[in-house]
Order: structure tokens, then sequence, then C-alpha cells
């Protein structure tokens, strides 16, 4: 009988495969974002918010993760620019694999910002790093303010944490001083976004942090 | 369901290693999950049992080691267990925390012939 001291992170091979997507995405000069949510709070919405008024400013490319369907990237494409669909098939969340395919699939020597959208899970994709430089976790008001406590773990690894659809908070018993409060304790470094996609409210501001924060990092 | 991702990962780790170390039977496999680390033991034993079909650690004793999450005080000092995620210090009320324990994901241990 033998005995072995392992001490091996079980995700080491998404982990080495993140490294080395990670290391290709900074040569290539890319501000990477994952982008977070559950199903239905707006993410691909946003982005296309996002998509139309940067698109000619900066190189946007889109890598969209999807169980089987290709909706949100026919979305993506109608703005024009470079989109890539991974369907996980059943799949809860995006690996480092599935980034190393999907960026075989992209011109990354023009592209500055890459946006990953993960498939709508408001657990599992935050266990698994994609090499991203920022994490922006959405939550629709109409989820409920009682998500960031259930869920922790995303909106704590989040840069950016967005409440989306505050157009809607007045039909809904959404309570944003409970919900400001427990972020606040959770991620208090994050910086919260009020956004509504119907009303516009809160895009300009994304835009523009979007482009200092791209522009810090990759200065021309 | 990501335990599946997580306990696949994980049974590659350990024949990886069974063959560094010319094992032909796996007995026996401690793993540490951290309570934040966002696996299930339950579910994590459940697609073991299947993965585990027809490899060498089909059978072996695959025990989780769960930890407890803990966060110590950046005001006052103290280490103390993070209960439903709210690293808010019980002794000062501060909210500058540094979580210590309760992200572990790793295989600690293994034994086998």
């Amino acid at each position: 009988m033998s005995s072995i001291k392992v001490v091996t992170n079980i995700l080491k091979v998404n982990d080495e495969l993140t490294q080395q997507n990670k290391k290709l995405m900074n040569e290539k000069g890319l501000y990477v974002i994952n982008l977070m949510s559950s199903p239905g709070s707006g993410k691909t919405s946003i982005l296309e918010k996002v998509i139309a008024r940067l698109k000619d400013e900066v190189n946007i490319a889109v890598i969209e993760g999807d169980l089987y369907t290709t909706k949100d990237a026919e979305r993506i494409e109608a703005h024009g620019v470079p989109v890539v669909q991974i369907n996980t098939e059943g799949g809860c969340h995006l690996d480092g694999q599935m980034i190393r395919n999907a960026l075989s699939h992209l011109n990354l020597d023009e592209t500055n910002l890459l946006i990953i959208e993960n498939v709508g899970n408001l657990i599992c994709p935050a266990s698994f790093e994609l090499g991203e430089d920022l994490i922006i976790t959405v939550l629709s008001t109409t989820e409920g303010n009682d998500k960031p406590q259930k869920y922790p773990r995303m909106f704590e690894k989040s840069g950016i944490i967005i409440l989306n659809k505050v157009d809607l908070v007045p039909y809904t018993n959404f309570d944003k001083d409970e919900f400001h409060k427990d972020i606040r304790e959770i991620n208090p470094k994050a910086k919260v976004l009020e956004t509504s996609c119907i009303t516009g409210q809160g895009i300009d501001e994304l835009c523009a942090w979007l482009k200092e924060t791209i522009s810090i990092s990759n200065p021309v | 369901m990501h335990e599946a991702a997580i306990v696949e990962s994980a049974l590659e780790l350990i024949l990886t290693k069974a063959e560094e170390h010319h094992l032909t039977k796996i007995r026996r496999i401690t793993a540490k999950v951290g309570e934040l680390s966002g696996a299930l033991p339950e579910a994590m034993q459940f697609v073991f049992q299947n993965a585990s079909h027809g490899t060498i650690a089909e059978g072996s004793d695959f025990i989780i080691e769960q930890v407890e999450a803990t966060a110590s005080c950046g005001s006052c000092g103290i280490s103390f267990p993070i209960r439903f995620y709210h690293p808010v210090c019980p002794s000062c009320g501060g909210l500058d925390n540094q979580v210590l324990t309760g992200y572990e994901l790793y295989i600690d241990t293994m034994e086998g012939d």
C-alpha cells in the first residue's frame, strides 16, 4: 500500500488552459470581460446597447455561451461585430478548453475588447476562471434583492455589478437599499451600476467606464 | 451540476498521479472541499461513483472533508466563521475582512497498491 500526498487543485487542468488563454489574450492586447448572470436578467440586451454605442470607437468581439441555441449570437451578429457561438449542449458553464477553441475562430489582432457572455446561471460559471480582466455580473430587479446573499460567489468576484431592469422596481418588491447594503458587505470594492435597457438609464455611464478602463489597460 | 466537470477533472488528476506512482489499484482518496467552493459533496460523491466505473479508482473510498468558511477582521484582527456568507466581524462589526478558508477544492491524499 502506498500513501501519496497529492495536494493539487482539482481544476488544475482548467487553470492551466486558462493561463495559456490569458497569455495569448494579453499578447494580443485584448481587454477581456466575463459577463455573467442568471438566465433572463438582460445580459444580451445590455451587450447590444454597449456594442451599439462603442463599436465605432472600440474593436469588439463576442463569445456567446449558450446550451443549445444561436439566438443570442444572432442578436449580436446583427450589430456587425464578430461573434463565436459556443453551445455547451447541457453544460452549465464555459471553461478554458471552450474558450481556447472559440479564440481560434476570432481575428485577435483586430480586437481590443473581447466580451464573453457566459451561460445564464448564477452558480457554476463563478467557479471557472476564463482569463478575464473583469467580471461583470448582472442582476435584474425581477429576480429579487435576496440573490446576492443567496448566490454570493459570483457577486464577490465581480469588478462591476449591474442592477438591470430598474424601470420595473415600482412593479416589484425589490428593496434597493437592502441590495446595496448586501453588495457592500459581500464585495465593498465592486462598482455598482443601475441600468434599464428600456429607458437607457445607466448605459452611458457603463460605456464611459468601459472605455476609460480599456484605454488605461491598453494605452494606444 | 458543475460537479460533473469538477469530478472529471479530479479523476484525471488522480489517475495521472496513480500512473506516476505505478499504482494498479486505488483504495482511498481524500479531497478538501471548502464551504464557499460552490461544489456539493453529495453531488461529487454521486458523480464519482459513476465516473470512476471501469478505472483503477472504481470502488475506492472517496472521502470529502468539508472545510469551514472563516475570515479574519482587518480592523480588530480576530478570526471568525462566516455564516451564510456575511464576512462581517462579529466582534467590531468591521467589513474589511479577508476570507481565510472556504474556497478549497483539491485532492489532498490518495492510497493504493
